[in-house]
């Protein structure tokens, strides 16, 4: 029986850091499986089918392009619905490492674009991924490689290039390699009036530039090849692969492994994927976890859990006031992760989504004052699919559950005080402390 | 809606299309070029650092609605019922019309088949 509660808590915990949460069946299904199991079926996705409801608001389709905040719905109904939680769930870290906003693109079809080519190479191959990351209109736009002209380059993708995408900041590479990558990044444009994005020879700087101490007469795809190349890049891959799993730091003889197997495998993202999803620290204090979800992954996964669908479109400011909405990442550096998630108005934010999802769910009159406190917490544990929760918790929502109805004996009283002790311990669970962490 | 006094239009909902603009310095970019004829609900966000506003201009010159001055940020409704034809989205603040803020998009006659959802 210890065993199988394991099993099953390092599978919460696997789909937790690894997507968003399991649906109905999900953790049991993969505890049979065995650790090592679960994470080959995240790591080869089969099928393309969606779970539970899809998505409506006041009864129709979203429409992601034409009404406003749709968007947001559109990738958070993606994070809901998925079968394939990992490859959702890379996407969404990709975004997190390309950090492009549509509040500078100001065009949700090119958005939607860049969240397939996101999704598309989400487990695949990291070299391809940023040669695609190139040649997409949304990113183009977004750092200036669009226009870029000879006569006055745009460090911008050239910069971010190094910094953000494949070195880190300052690490081997100088201003003047910015600038010369930056030649090399040149001739791309687009037209505003038929957005069409295309490719200017006459635009694009022939000469010889000097990068990363080579000299040659570089093109673009030449630039990006040679900064997937560089002796930093796979360390500084690695390492932010590693973080987006875990908020502890990297064992040096781990990192060493991850790197030979990347350069190994010319940039494969799944081997290394795989040596993460199956190191001990992932599974460590799985009765205290230490991971902040991202308000994404607390939303998505709640109502993956309930198997309920989006029929209301204010999770997209929600999700604004909890600090995370997709397609509009705060700056080039992505979203600030794990403690940086949490504050008093995002914690305050993410308890009144809840209450809104939870708003018409029990009403007046609707339970008997006949009800015990183990009944009332049972009845909300399993109406909230059974979420992880503390000791601690437990004996707060005893304590809770005794006073909510103490001395209510008039009917007046019953009909309001039960239903009401009801939402609050389902509330309690789904926002509570627990809920926050996994 | 409601106040149509509806003699033979039990089968016949309105068709309600929507668009949405993104305003910046110098440029709107509409979600779609073409609507069906019918009602009309354009949400414009403006993305930009400076003010904007988005008007719907006729073809004789006319403008049939403008939203109030929208700063940084902020976000824009604006509901009309439009005849198939040529019209234009611009913003009307002094200048801007002219450094590039104007859109033409058609009104077509609605075709009878269902709508095609996406
Ligand atoms: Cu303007």
């Amino acid at each position: 029986m210890a065993r199988t509660k394991k099993a099953e808590l390092e599978i919460e915990r696997l789909l937790w850091r690894a997507g968003f949460g399991p649906r109905p069946g999900d953790t049991k299904r993969l505890a049979r499986k065995g650790r090592k199991g679960a994470v080959e079926e995240l790591l080869r996705p089969r099928g393309t089918k969606w779970a539970g409801p899809e998505a409506k608001v006041e009864g129709a389709p979203l429409d992601p392009l034409n009404v406003y905040g749709h968007d947001v719905l559109w990738w958070l109904d993606r994070c809901v619905r998925t079968r394939q939680p990992l490859a959702e769930r890379m996407a969404l870290n990709w975004h997190d490492h390309f950090a492009t906003s549509n509040q500078k693109v100001g065009d949700v079809e090119l958005m939607v674009k860049h969240y397939f080519t996101l999704r598309t190479h989400a487990l695949g191959n990291f070299r391809k991924l940023l040669l695609a990351m190139l040649n997409d209109g949304a990113m183009q736009m977004w750092l200036d490689l669009a226009g870029s002209d000879k006569s006055s380059p745009n460090e911008n993708f050239a910069r971010e290039l190094m910094e953000l995408f494949t070195l880190g900041v300052n690490n081997g590479y100088t201003e003047k390699d910015i600038r010369e990558a930056a030649r090399a990044l040149t001739g791309y444009t687009f037209d505003y009036d038929t957005k069409a994005f295309g490719y200017d020879a006459d635009r694009h700087d022939t000469d010889f530039k000097r990068i990363f101490g080579k000299r040659g007469r570089f093109t673009a795809i030449d630039v990006v090849n040679m900064a997937v190349e560089h002796p930093e890049h796979p360390k500084y891959l690695c390492s932010k692969l590693w973080s987006y799993f875990t908020p502890r730091p990297v064992p040096k003889a781990t990192l060493r492994q991850m790197t030979r197997v990347y350069k190994a495998s010319k940039y494969e993202i799944k081997p290394v994927l795989r040596i993460i999803l199956n190191h001990p620290t992932l599974y460590a204090d799985l009765d205290a976890p230490d991971q902040v979800k991202p308000p994404v992954v607390f939303v998505a996964g709640m109502l993956r859990r309930l198997n309920r669908g989006i029929t209301y479109d204010s999770w997209t400011y929600q999700l604004n006031e909890m600090g995370q909405q997709p397609f509009y990442p705060p700056n080039v550096a992505g979203w600030d992760q794990d403690a940086a998630w949490l504050s008093p108005a995002t914690i305050r934010a993410r308890f009144d989504a809840v209450g809104t999802l939870l708003r018409n769910d029990i009403k007046d009159g609707s339970l008997q004052g006949t009800e015990t406190v183990d009944q009332a917490i049972a009845s909300a544990i399993a109406a909230t699919g059974r979420p992880l929760h503390t000791p601690r918790t437990r004996a707060a929502m005893k304590k809770y559950a005794a006073a909510a109805v103490d001395g209510r004996t008039d009917e007046w009283e019953i009909k309001h005080y039960f239903p009401e002790r009801q939402r609050v311990l389902r509330h309690l669970l789904l926002a509570g402390p627990d809920a926050q962490v996994c | 809606m409601a106040h149509a006094p509806a003699p033979k239009a039990a089968t016949a909902a309105p068709v309600i299309s929507r668009m949405l603009v993104h305003a910046s310095e110098f440029r709107l970019n509409p979600s779609r070029r073409v609507v069906p004829a019918g009602v009309l609900i354009i949400q414009v966000k403006n993305i930009g650092q400076d003010d904007h506003d988005l008007a719907v201009r006729a073809a004789n010159g006319h403008i049939l609605k403008v939203t109030p001055t929208l700063h940084s940020g902020d976000l824009g409704t604006l509901r009309l019922k439009l005849k198939p034809g040529r019209y234009w989205l611009v913003c009307t603040i002094p200048g801007h019309e002219g450094h590039g803020m104007v859109r033409s998009f058609t009104v077509k006659k609605p075709v009878k088949k269902p709508a095609r959802r996406r």
